[in-house]
């Protein structure tokens, strides 16, 4: 008896599971109707089924009627069966579908499906709540949803409050959005959340933000997000003021330039190198002499007020190159070019004062050689040890 | 005990395969094995071997098939899907646990066991080393790095060694005729369980090469039939 029921079972086994591997060979073949007949239970199937119809297909409907009752927690099953009914503009019926997979999905997949779908339709009241839900549960590419909320509205104050969750991810990731398409003045706002909430991992991202806040001339915000990864100490430098100083970054070279921001950047020219040294801290740069005949070598962007009077102050070593050959500190104004101010470097010290003219709210700081007519191109090298500003009262 | 050996080493080598039908082929090995077993049992019963951890499978089995007459599912499909699932790894259990009463057949299976378990443990160390996320050389995993042998998932490759490198220390201190081919045999693996990155897994691979050894000693001459039932169990369910 026993045995009886135990070859009973065992053949019903065998059945059972040859069916369900023969119907897969099937499916995956692209005969989905043989496999839906031969495993009726699977509800992939009639998902895959329902894709074969035409969307007004009765039958594209019954079998993800069917999918829908032999598998009522699957979430993708009820969102096709939304897309379906939108797409044939029954959109109460879609809408209600894909509350419903959200309603059974503890991950992420519904939310932007219904960000889009009341895009589509047009229902901003609703559209931003979930988009805003959407935006906190992405771990992936957001742009797709930035996309959507940029279409709808550009503003961006209006979608930091409305559709941006307090996820910092989701922060960078729009001000990421908005620098990678050239929307800098939106990206202010953007970049004030980010720099408010800095944070190590904002570090690369706050820098280019910075960049491009200065190629642009937008020196406030720029000085705010530089402002914000020093004060964090994110980076080891002071933060800059306009008003109390300090004005330079990095002025004892006590760390490698970082090339970015208000840091200093080394230009990367031909026959010139530049490397920092220890034991006295200083930035040293060689010219080998092809060098083209006029170049900025050095330079840094000086946040300050017009109409102010400061006075620049220079220590460096030269070696091998005489002096009144080219070498240079000048000062011009960071966003039209004009010079204000430039001083020769001769002896071991330079200064120079300089009164900012007006409407001029950051200076360009430059390390510039241009070959003096009756002399061959410079080689050799000068060790910068100290560049100070000071503000007069 | 042959086609147990075979159907399970089938098991192991087609883990990597996608389709179904590789998984319904190890099964209706098992479940025709099943039929094979059961007429002559229907035509003249014989006493059969039972234990706790037998049990225990079985009302796993037992549960989804209550399940799905009471309707107590909420994907019917699926849940028949567990249950023969385990059907198929209890049923691999009890047949391990039925011929393991002969001691003879018993050591042959085991020993069987460790050197399909070594061999599987070169060639995955090989192949992930020389084959760019091809399963066997051959088949593209999807994956271009960290593939060993049919297991697509380091973890499950850690695993599947966890299951068998106790059988391998066991023997290294048991059989001193060939211990050091044992010895090697349990480091080759313990070795491949580093290859695979897998943090849990290279731990207890340490606690196992500690404390295996340590109460094999222990214990003497002690049988190593309780080994054996827990590898059966394991390898089955390493399987899956």
């Amino acid at each position: 008896m026993q045995g009886g029921i135990a070859v009973a079972v065992a053949f019903f086994a065998v059945y059972r599971s040859a069916c369900a591997g023969w119907a897969d060979v099937l499916a995956r073949s692209g005969n989905v109707v043989a496999a839906v007949r031969l495993a009726p239970g699977n509800a992939s199937y009639r998902v895959a089924l329902s894709h074969l119809r035409e969307l007004k297909d009765s039958r594209a409907e019954d079998a993800l009627d069917h999918a829908r009752t032999l598998n009522p927690y699957d979430w993708a099953v009820w969102i096709q069966s939304g897309l379906r009914a939108e797409a044939r503009g029954e959109l109460a019926q879609a809408e209600a579908f894909l509350l419903r997979a959200e309603l059974l999905s503890r991950q992420c997949g519904p939310q932007p499906i219904l960000a889009n779908f009341y895009f589509r339709t047009g229902n901003r009241p609703l559209f931003w709540p979930r988009v805003k839900r959407a935006l906190a549960c992405a771990t992936e590419d957001r742009k797709p949803l930035f996309d959507l909320c940029w279409s709808f509205k550009t503003d961006a104050d209006f979608i930091l409050r409305e559709a941006l969750p307090n996820t910092p991810a989701a922060g960078r990731d729009f001000l990421q959005y908005l620098l990678s398409h050239n929307l800098l003045d939106a990206a202010e706002a953007a970049g004030r959340a980010v720099a408010d909430a800095a944070e190590p991992a904002d570090r690369e991202l706050l820098l280019r933000y910075t960049d491009r806040m200065a190629d642009a001339g937008h020196w406030n915000a720029a000085l705010e997000g530089w402002n914000a990864l020093c004060d964090r100490k994110i980076l080891p430098y002071e933060p800059l003021d306009r008003d109390r100083g300090p004005w330079l970054t990095n002025a004892r070279f006590v760390a490698q330039p970082l090339n970015a921001g208000f840091d200093w950047n080394i230009r990367e020219i031909g026959g010139v190198s530049a490397s920092r040294r220890r034991s006295p801290d200083s930035l040293q740069i060689e010219f080998s002499g092809k060098q083209p005949e006029q170049c900025e070598v050095l330079r840094q962007f000086v946040p300050v007020r017009p109409l102010r009077s400061y006075t620049l102050q220079a220590t460096y070593r030269l070696s091998g190159i005489a002096p009144g050959t080219g070498l240079n500190l000048r000062l011009t104004d960071a966003e039209r070019g004009t010079e204000i101010a430039a001083v020769g470097l001769n002896q071991g010290s330079t200064q120079t004062s300089f009164t900012v003219p007006e409407r001029v709210s950051a200076m360009r700081l430059s390390l510039w050689y241009r070959r003096m007519p009756g002399t061959t191109r410079i080689a050799g090298s000068i060790t910068l040890t100290a560049v100070r500003l000071e503000a007069h009262q | 005990m042959n086609a147990i050996t075979a159907v399970l080493c089938f098991g192991i080598l087609s883990l990597w395969v996608p389709g179904r039908w590789a998984l319904a082929v190890y099964q209706c090995g098992l479940f025709g094995l099943s039929v094979a077993w059961a007429v002559p049992f229907a035509l003249r019963p014989f006493p059969l071997r039972c234990t706790p951890e037998l049990a225990l499978l079985a009302a796993v089995v037992l549960y989804g098939c209550l399940q799905l007459s009471i309707g107590l599912t909420i994907y019917s499909w699926q849940t028949s899907e567990m249950v023969l699932n385990w059907g198929a790894n209890g049923l691999v259990f009890f047949f391990v646990l039925q011929f393991s009463a002969v001691r003879r057949l018993r050591q042959r299976f085991l020993k069987r066991v460790i050197y399909f378990a070594f061999a599987v443990c070169v060639l995955s160390v090989v192949q992930n080393f020389t084959s760019t996320g091809r399963i066997f050389w051959l088949f593209p995993s999807g994956y271009t790095d960290m593939v060993f042998g049919p297991f697509v998932y380091p973890n499950q490759f850690a695993a599947f060694v966890e299951s068998v490198l106790p059988l391998a220390l066991y023997y290294a201190v048991r059989e001193s005729r060939a211990r050091l081919v044992y010895a090697a045999i349990a480091a080759i693996m313990a070795a491949s369980e580093v290859a695979a990155a897998s943090r849990a897994g290279c731990v207890l691979v340490l606690l196992e090469v500690l404390v295996i050894p340590w109460l094999a000693m222990r214990r003497g001459h002690v049988e190593p039939v309780p080994t054996t039932h827990y590898a059966a169990f394991d390898v089955s369910r390493s399987t899956r």
